[in-house]
């Protein structure tokens, strides 16, 4: 079960027992438990809908239950058969909670599970697309033939691309956390960078504010923004193609991450669609961040906006 | 007889290292190498290369060498490439050859020797290699005899001309490699083709040649020697010292 769902079988068990504990200590006629019930029921809405992200599906069905007990007491007593008020308030209480109990259980732990299961199945995904970036065959063996050729014409160049696929070698070995710190995030990209450069008539430029190199960021969130930036847009640039990498925090609490190229554009939909596509997911579920994808003058631009943990 | 090769390939440093080794065998001349599969078709159209040695996935595009190799116009296709994911293909377009990443002089060997099998004599009798440029999004097509010099220029090269200044998409190495004879390196960044120098000036911590019709070389100290030797050989007039 999720942790959600716990959460919410545990409210409406708490407003359960408070109702139980009110009906024996008060009686059914009190006025004073139509309105500990009332209220129980308020805070039974505030907590669970706190949970849910205000969601307003909840919201809703909290606020019929409500309205259903207080006129169910009225339709009671207008028929001539009052039913003691207390006590219809009661089982329109009862109603809210069983009805918030089985919402619970039957739309919103199958959907948290749903997410949950969605989440992984990204989070692998996205693994699967860092380790491809890392030890793709075409990337690798590429790489390995423009050492082999710079070794006797700029073998500086050699080695320097060796440390760098050897570093993003050791990485995709290392452990695969969902999350990472934002200058680690960036420290990857500038060794995948540095192999694009070396290789390509590309160039990077990097403007990353210390101030939110702390944050923390999906892992490999950034990496299909810079190589669809690379594949598609500075590689198609006759006369050198050039990128830039910005992250800054917008206040205190939003960071904006944007990977800028001068190549011709998005185009019709393509392989790096995909990569693009995993980013939106991952942000949406995440449930904190947004990803757009801009045209200004002759520069394409990726933005990512995402809540910074305080 | 040599093969006319036209090298395609996006990577400046697998170009160049491509050439290299195809120089290397001694069986092929180059008669071109360039970036995109846009200059390649107008290459193979004013060439008419006996073999083109082609990267499938070349910059931006995703099995671009395919769609070249389909196109036609050379009497021989090899694919140069890391993975061989589009064989089935290749194969049914009649590509001879794969020529796999990394290369090594063994594996270009083999390949030429396919290639060897597959066309017998090169189609067109050795025509006097050119030299292709680029200026802007136009091939520029050079005769040896009209290059003045090449200049090293951001990893590539530019040639200095009659006809002006061209960007060309080899290293000065490859460059070397495929014209050696003709060219003489008077500097880490210059080849200059003997035949257009018109003035040695300066001593050899100075030296400057004049090439062409205004292009002012500067000559390495630790080759100024050898170049005055070079250039004053075959001459009457200059007493050697």
């Amino acid at each position: 079960m999720s942790r959600r769902g716990v959460a919410i079988a545990l409210a409406c068990g708490v407003a359960g027992a408070l109702q139980a504990i009110h009906s024996l200590a008060y009686g059914s006629l009190d006025p004073r438990g139509v309105a500990f019930g009332i209220a129980t029921t308020a805070i039974e809405l505030v907590v669970l809908s706190a949970i849910y992200d205000r969601r307003r599906s909840l919201v809703a069905l909290g606020t019929v239950a409500l309205a259903l007990s207080v006129a169910t007491a009225f339709a009671g007593a207008s028929l001539g058969k009052p039913l003691p008020v207390g006590v219809v308030a009661q089982i329109g209480l009862y109603d809210g909670v069983l009805a918030l109990g089985l919402w619970a259980l039957a739309v919103a732990m199958p959907e948290a599970r749903a997410r949950a299961a969605e989440l992984e199945r990204l989070h692998t995904a996205a693994e699967l697309a860092t380790l491809r970036a890392h030890v793709q065959p075409h990337f690798l063996l590429n790489t390995l033939n423009t050492i082999a050729a710079l070794t006797a014409e700029a073998p500086d160049d050699a080695r320097e691309l060796i440390a760098a696929l050897g570093d993003l070698l050791r990485d995709a070995l290392e452990d695969q956390r969902e999350t990472h710190t934002l200058a680690a995030e960036v420290a990857w990209l500038r060794r995948y960078a540095r192999i694009i450069e070396l290789r390509h008539r590309v160039q990077f430029r990097w403007d990353v504010s210390e101030a939110c190199e702390h944050v923390q960021i999906p892992r490999m969130l950034l990496q299909p923004l810079v190589e669809n930036a690379v594949k598609h847009g500075a590689l198609r640039c006759r006369d050198g193609g050039e990128i830039s990498v910005h992250a800054q925090l917008d206040g205190a609490r939003k960071l904006r991450c944007i990977v800028e190229d001068n190549g011709p554009g998005p185009q019709a939909p393509r392989d790096g669609a995909l990569g693009l596509e995993l980013v939106t997911r991952r942000l949406a579920l995440g449930g904190h961040g947004t990803f757009r994808l801009e045209r200004t003058g002759d520069r394409t631009r990726s933005i990512v906006e995402l809540e910074a943990a305080p | 007889m040599k093969l006319r090769a036209l090298v395609v390939e996006d990577e400046w440093a697998a170009r160049n290292y491509l050439v290299e080794l195809l120089e290397a065998t001694g069986a092929v001349a180059i008669a071109g190498a360039v970036a995109t599969a846009e200059d390649a078709r107008e290459a193979i159209a004013a060439i008419g290369p006996d073999v083109v040695f082609v990267d499938i996935q070349l910059a931006g595009g995703e099995a671009d060498g395919i769609a070249l190799v389909r196109d036609g116009g050379a009497a021989a296709y090899v694919l140069a490439t890391a993975h061989p994911q589009h064989a089935l293909d290749a194969y049914q377009l009649g590509v001879v050859d794969y020529l796999m990443k990394p290369f090594t002089a063994e594996r270009v060997a083999q390949c030429l020797a396919r290639v060897r099998a597959r066309v017998p004599s090169p189609a067109v009798p050795s025509a006097p290699v050119r030299v292709v440029a680029r200026r802007k999004r136009a091939l520029v097509f050079l005769r040896l005899d009209e290059v003045w010099a090449f200049e090293a220029a951001d990893r590539l090269a530019c040639v200095h001309a009659s006809r002006g200044t061209f960007d060309v998409d080899l290293s000065l190495t490859a460059i070397e490699a495929s014209f050696g004879a003709a060219l003489v390196r008077v500097h880490r960044n210059w080849l200059v083709n003997v035949a257009h120098v018109l003035e040695l000036e300066g001593n050899a911590s100075d030296a400057e040649l004049l090439v062409g019709d205004g292009v002012r070389v500067p000559v390495a100290r630790e080759r100024a020697a050898a170049v005055r030797e070079l250039l004053l050989a075959n001459t009457a007039g200059v007493r050697k010292r």
